[in-house]
């Protein structure tokens, strides 16, 4: 029985990266032998075992057949004659496909070590077809290792290609692509995830809503790059530089959706873009099974991100308006979320990455005026008949006397 | 014998006097009651003070802006800021006398008058009051300040009347501040949200009313009480749209026109220029 420290973690070793799961394979062995050691075995049918103190997985080194469509349609053979080089065989990419021996020898029969160096992913065997799976996975690997240089293999992304063209992308349950999805949005590139699955022809199955704004025209005055996936693109590496919320990214990927809906004969106009955006957040939230959260954030971003743009808030009404939308009486975490969206967005554009966005400190500053009332005491005080209303006219009253003190800077909106 | 009520005068003797004499104003037998800012912006406030001060009984006043301003000039208590037109009534010999005179005045001023329509109670202030208050409380709080005003250490109020904070009144408020914000109602507000908090910057009619406040006097709770006069709001054009609240400044400062009020028959006079 050997045992081999495998997957992401000799990856992470040789790329001098910190190791964060460990994962193990065992070759040799049976089932009981293992158990008889102390593991403690994870699931039934699955060969995977817990180490009884450092907790680590460990795996018996296994081959896969393929016997329906789809992700889950496969079996597991894992006798004690299956070597190492059948068990990294059925892995994904060959950089993911490295084994290191207990005496720290490489075992490395795919050459993981040569497209390391070369920062290539690269698809293992031919068996990378058999599992749709894996074109989210290699995109989300892009997204993570596109800042080291990592780019796909040309041979890899035509057998993504293939698994398109099969239709058995569109197979997987809508809560393995959100999952995808969301992680890769939290990566280092979240714009890579979209760039490797448009390559592929993936996106237009998976977020067809992103897929329409390639070759989406917008006018060039504000929008230097022009093409809207593009902007989309440079959004999400503006959003990433503010933050690794997967909300904001995601509200920052979707917000412009409504320009894939506007009428062709006014472009480069996409006037009315936000309430257009909104039915097709819908289906995609749907379609995705999107959490609740994600999807209000993304729909506020989408309808709103202008009006803070262009400063239409200098009216305390309309202020107070988009602050209840935010629900930042209740929610006051979604305000900030809300700001650094619409800042991705206004920097996401050519030349104006470094450009300043005093409408974030502007709409935090009525908010603040307009969270700052007592409203308990107020009410205790006053007793009005219509709650509601006498909320709102207080709410309005602070608003309105901040505006009074605060002058927004000038600001070209988009 | 009538009361005539006059609104904001600012120095424009001239005006006032015409008035006066259009409305056949008889020292002795009739009364003139001021709404407040007998000085300031106009020309002749020097002549304006002399001339009311002896009207002696003839003659109600109650303390606006522009008057406790003058008030704090004279006592070398006002910040250094903003165009006034007052040198000439700073200067003038009876100026300590004049200020003395307006130092005794109240900033509330409440009486009983047989009109037409039976006995009614009228108060007169400068600009408005806090939602809350009641007649009672109105004139007491007028009286703390009018007691602070007339008492041995008058300029730390004079001093420290100035400023927009607190923005509204609670019945917690102590010192300097409890009595500034009783003055910044009685003299200063026009708008003010729906728990009080007033807005000291907008000065412009109903039409630009800022949004989530609204003129004092539709918060009011003394007119059941008693009729309401008050001046300071030129833009109102003397229009509340309650029938027992009379705005009477009527810009004549500003080129407009000087409004007296008879309050045995309600009628309203006026003096312009043209």
């Amino acid at each position: 029985m050997k045992i081999y420290l495998v997957g992401g973690a000799v990856r992470d070793k040789l790329l001098g990266l910190p190791i964060k799961d460990r994962d193990w394979v065992i070759v040799g062995a049976r089932q009981q032998d293992i158990l008889d050691l102390g593991y403690a075995q994870v699931g039934n049918d699955f060969p995977v075992f817990l180490h009884p103190e450092t907790k680590e997985e460990y795996a018996l080194a296994r081959t896969e057949r393929k016997t329906a469509p789809g992700h889950t349609g496969f079996v597991f053979d894992a006798n004690e004659t299956v070597t190492l080089e059948q068990d990294l065989a059925r892995r994904d990419l060959t950089i993911n496909a490295i084994a290191e021996s207990e005496e720290g020898e490489l075992i490395d029969p795919y050459n993981g070590r040569g497209d390391l160096s070369a920062r290539i992913l690269r698809h293992v065997s031919p068996a990378f077809e058999e599992d749709p799976l894996r074109v989210l996975r290699v995109a989300r690997f892009a997204a993570r290792f596109h800042s080291l240089g990592f780019r796909v293999a040309p041979e890899t992304n035509e057998i993504m290609r293939n698994i398109v063209h099969s239709g058995e992308l569109a197979s997987l349950v809508s809560e393995r692509v959100w999952q995808e999805l969301a992680k890769a949005l939290a990566s280092k590139s979240p714009e890579a995830f979209v760039t490797v699955l448009r390559d592929c022809e993936a996106l237009g199955v998976v977020l067809p809503e992103v897929d329409a704004l390639f070759g989406v025209p917008q006018p060039a005055k504000f929008h230097p790059e022009i093409d809207t996936g593009i902007h989309t693109l440079m959004c999400l590496q503006q959003a990433r530089l503010l933050s690794d919320d997967p909300q904001i990214l995601y509200a920052t990927l979707v917000h412009d959706v409504g320009k894939g809906a506007t009428n062709k004969a006014l472009w480069p106009s996409h006037k009315g873009h936000e309430t257009l955006g909104l039915p097709l957040l819908n289906t995609l939230a749907a379609r995705l099974k999107v959490p609740n959260d994600f999807a209000k954030l993304a729909a506020l971003v989408c309808e709103h991100h202008t009006k803070l743009h262009r400063l239409a808030l200098v009216d305390a009404d309309k202020a107070l308006t988009l602050l209840e939308a935010i629900d930042v009486f209740r929610r006051p975490e979604r305000l900030n979320k809300f700001l650094l969206a619409c800042e991705a967005d206004a920097r996401g554009r050519t030349g104006f990455e470094n450009r300043e966005y005093p409408q974030r400190a502007f709409l935090q500053s009525l908010a603040e005026a307009a969270t700052a009332i007592d409203v308990g005491a107020a009410i205790k005080e006053f007793r009005p008949t219509d709650i509601g209303a006498f909320v709102r006219e207080l709410r309005l009253a602070a608003v309105e006397e901040r505006l009074l003190h605060i002058r927004p800077e000038s600001y070209h909106g988009n | 014998m009538s009361t005539y009520v006059v609104g904001d005068i600012q120095g424009c003797y001239k005006g006032l006097r015409k008035l006066l004499k259009h409305v056949e104003f008889k020292a002795g037998a009739d009364q003139l009651w001021c709404v407040g800012d007998l000085v300031n912006r106009g020309p002749r406030s020097l002549d304006t003070l002399r001339f009311l001060r002896d009207l002696g009984p003839s003659c109600r006043i109650v303390l606006g802006n522009h008057d406790l301003h003058f008030i704090a000039k004279q006592e070398a208590c006002a910040p250094r800021r903003g165009k006034h037109t007052l040198q000439k009534l700073l200067k003038s010999p009876d100026a300590q006398e004049l200020a003395d005179w307006l130092r005794t005045q109240p900033l509330v001023y409440f009486d009983c008058i047989d009109t037409d329509a039976g006995l009614q109670d009228f108060v007169m202030l400068h600009a408005g009051v806090a939602p809350q208050w009641s007649l009672e409380q109105t004139l007491e709080l007028s009286a703390e300040v009018e007691i602070a005003l007339q008492g041995d250490d008058y300029r730390a109020y004079l001093t420290h009347m100035y400023g927009d904070t607190p923005r509204r009144w609670h019945d917690g408020l102590e010192g300097l501040d409890r009595l500034r914000v009783i003055t910044n109602y009685l003299t200063r507000v026009r708008y003010c949200d729906a728990i009080g908090n007033m807005q000291l910057k907008a000065k412009e009619g109903l039409a630009m009313t800022p949004h989530g406040y609204k003129p004092w006097f539709m918060y009011e709770n003394i007119s059941e009480r008693a009729q309401i006069l008050f001046g300071h709001w030129a833009a109102l054009e003397g229009h509340t749209g309650k029938p027992r609240v009379h705005a009477l400044d009527t810009g004549f400062v500003w080129g407009q026109k000087l409004t007296a009020l008879r309050l045995e028959d309600g009628k309203r006079f006026a003096y312009s220029k043209t």
